[in-house]
């Protein structure tokens, strides 16, 4: 009782938290813009300024909602691929599809460098060229992922099947690095470092589309993923059917994983991190508990990493790449000492 | 072991960097004078020493720091001089390439790099034939290949953190070339003078660049009295930042000379540097030009430039349609642009000002429809 009392006020505390940051991450930006103004440009108030009505409308809003977005996505399919693979570092990158995602997007960048034809000047548009590229990279190894896990019955060797992957991806990549001139680089560089302001504000609804249908979803899946905790036997010794269990799971993370990298560019650290946070907030390893936990937090992690990137008062703004690494590495280092010494002391 | 031999390179490294940069100029002599007039170039100065012309490369990087100097001979080299004229060397900067074509030696380079880059007929015609080899690409030099031709100079364009050329490759001359590092577009082109000094075409180079000088001077007094200048910005945004050349580069300049008020032109920076949207949004929404060089499918349009990022429709120079546009794969202008200054600076005016050159056709820039 008293822990159900607990995780509804850390729940309401998650909540509210995500709340406050998605507003704050309208309000502030490198433009000092005074609230009134901000408030006058969401709801679309006659005589808004019109810098303040593109900035808030065209560019913030589509840049929180796109973290918002991936922050879950990327946070939900970190737990389930842990409880999966009942591996505490396993991550969305684990299955190799963020790398697929990348070798994709070099393939565009890249190629008219290396083998002198030019992809991002083919008629398709630029902007969508990337992202469609990046899909279909990740899609590539989601495909092989699930093509071979349909054959090996063990759940690990799928695990390393997909570690494998993401290396000789990433070797291919580093290949069209090393041949490729500095400009197209830098671009690719760029991609790289990861972005949430590269949708459009159809995109970004499309990706929050995309992570609540994959809330939904999942939540059926809680129930099968609690026995899959406690063991394959014991899961099939109360009905369910592992392989495909895992194969479904495995699906869905993809799909997610990689309409996410498509949008955003890969972004670290998040998928792994998260879980982790709401097992050490939350106490517990039930998913009905961890899912919409791990749901809350991804979202209010995700959107203070953006607002920091933002860097807000400033002209420059840093790679959210590195701000979700440099919060969410020292977020893990607590979670674990913290466990630790509930544990041992 | 591995941490072992990586202090090993690094003190190579630093060793070989470190010996290199630090020949000063021996200047202050009275034997020496400056031989040729350098008006524009920062980075490069000739001065007699002796009756031997001593050719000296600065650091673009570090102000005062010597990056190499050379002796040039008509006959009867010492060790360490270079005789003069060469008749085979390789060249590594698209630029400079296009320099020895207007001098009239390309048929002294025996060695390119990056060839798929390359647009200019004549050098196709040569490496068809054979008579040109490509000996670098993607920024790695061919050693082997390098080593087998043996070219007695390699022309070659250092960057920062990079100034020399592979260990491997110390037996032979190395000839930093840094057109690139001017960031006045005379100064750019003024770098013909040095080519020409290592294959005797000095006065060819005079009158060329006079020409170059004298067509710039005029283009650039048609907008000295200007009083209204047009307001402009440049670049585009990818993956979160907005890369804005710096108020001291050389676009910066040549928007400056075309008689346009650049809005980043009391910035610092003499390269380009990262801002976020909002602040460029802020900065240039009411701005009258927006400079874009790139390549945006096959016939580029407000439309594509719109699917790129819907963001762009809000700027006051895209509703205009005053999108001053460049592609470089078409008009070669990466190759060219260096040796043409007057050219790149009449698209501008052309741009800003159409009354002032009624007749003129675009050469690299022009203003999309």
């Amino acid at each position: 009782m008293h822990s159900s009392f607990r995780n509804n006020l850390w729940f309401l505390i998650l909540g509210l938290l995500s709340l406050v940051l998605f507003v704050a991450n309208l309000g502030f930006g490198s433009v000092m813009l005074p609230w009134t103004e901000v408030m006058k440009a969401l709801f679309h108030a006659s005589h808004t300024d019109a810098t303040a009505l593109v900035i808030v409308n065209q560019y913030r809003m589509p840049q929180a909602i796109t973290a918002l977005a991936t922050g879950i996505l990327l946070s939900m399919s970190g737990l389930v691929l842990q409880t999966l693979f009942r591996n505490p570092l396993a991550g969305p990158s684990v299955l190799g599809i963020s790398s697929g995602a990348s070798l994709g997007v070099a393939l565009v960048l890249l190629s008219g460098s290396v083998a002198g034809v030019d992809l991002s000047s083919l008629a398709i548009v630029g902007n969508l060229t990337v992202v469609l590229a990046a899909l279909a990279g990740a899609l590539l190894v989601l495909g092989i992922i699930l093509f071979v896990s349909a054959r090996v019955a063990n759940v690990i060797t799928v695990l390393i099947i997909g570690i494998m992957l993401g290396y000789a991806v990433s070797a291919v990549v580093s290949v069209l690095q090393f041949f490729s001139g500095s400009e197209d680089l830098h671009a690719y560089v760029l991609w790289g470092l990861g972005s949430f302001s590269k949708a459009t504000i159809q995109q970004s609804f499309l990706l929050l589309f995309t992570a609540l249908s994959g809330v939904v979803i999942l939540f059926f899946y809680v129930k099968p993923l609690n026995a899959l905790l406690l063991g394959e036997d014991y899961a099939r010794s109360i009905g369910f059917r592992p392989m495909r269990i895992q194969r479904v799971l495995i699906f869905v993370t993809g799909i997610l994983v990689a309409v996410g990298t498509a949008f955003t560019g890969p972004i670290a650290f998040l998928g792994l991190a998260v879980p982790h946070l709401a097992r050490g907030l939350f106490k517990t390893s039930q998913q009905g508990v961890l899912l919409p936990a791990t749901i809350l937090t991804g979202a209010s992690l995700a959107l203070f990493c953006n607002l920091l990137a933002k860097l807000p008062g400033y002209d420059i703004s840093l790679p959210i790449n590195a701000v979700t690494s440099l919060v969410g590495a020292p977020v893990i280092i607590w979670v674990i000492m913290k466990s630790r010494h509930v544990k041992w002391g | 072991m591995r941490k072992f031999l990586w202090g090993i390179v690094t003190v190579f490294v630093v060793f070989a960097t470190g010996c290199s940069v630090n020949v000063k100029p021996k200047s202050g002599t009275a034997a020496m004078s400056p031989a040729i007039t350098i008006k524009y170039a920062k980075d490069f100065a000739v001065f007699n020493r002796d009756g031997k012309q001593e050719v000296v490369v600065y650091n673009p990087w570090k102000k005062g720091e010597v990056l190499a100097h050379f002796v040039l001979v008509k006959s009867h080299p010492r060790k360490g001089e270079i005789k003069v004229p060469l008749d085979s060397v390789a060249v590594f900067s698209s630029t400079q390439l296009n320099a020895l074509r207007m001098l009239g030696v390309l048929d002294k380079v025996t060695g390119i790099s990056e060839a798929r880059f390359i647009s200019n007929p004549e050098v196709k015609k040569a490496l068809a034939a054979g008579k040109m080899t490509e000996l670098a690409a993607g920024g790695h030099y061919f050693i082997e290949r390098i080593l087998q031709e043996k070219p007695q100079a390699i022309f070659f364009s250092p960057f920062q953190g990079n100034l020399k050329l592979p260990r491997t490759l110390s037996s032979l001359t190395a000839i930093p070339y840094l057109d690139y590092t001017e960031n006045s577009p005379l100064g750019r082109a003024e770098w013909i003078k040095f080519s020409a000094l290592f294959f005797g075409k000095e006065k060819v180079a005079d009158s060329l660049f006079q020409n170059i000088e004298k067509q710039y001077l005029i283009l650039k007094k048609m907008t000295d009295t200007l009083s209204e200048l047009p307001t402009v910005f440049s670049d585009k945004f990818f993956s979160g930042q907005w890369f804005v050349p710096g108020g001291r580069s050389y676009i910066a300049r040549i928007f400056q000379d075309a008689g346009a008020d650049y809005l980043w032109r009391n910035d610092k920076h003499v390269a380009s540097f990262p801002l976020n949207f909002e602040t460029v949004f802020q900065k240039a929404q009411n701005a009258d030009y927006w400079r874009i060089i790139g390549t945006f499918g096959s016939r580029p349009s407000y439309r594509e430039i719109a699917d790129e990022n819907e963001l762009y429709t809000h700027f006051n120079a895209f509703q205009r349609h005053h999108i001053i546009y460049c592609n470089p794969k078409k008009t070669a202008y990466f190759e060219r642009s260096a040796m043409e200054p007057q050219w790149v600076l009449a698209d501008f005016i052309k741009a800003f000002h159409p009354k002032l050159l009624p007749d003129y056709q675009p050469v690299f820039y022009h203003v999309l429809k």
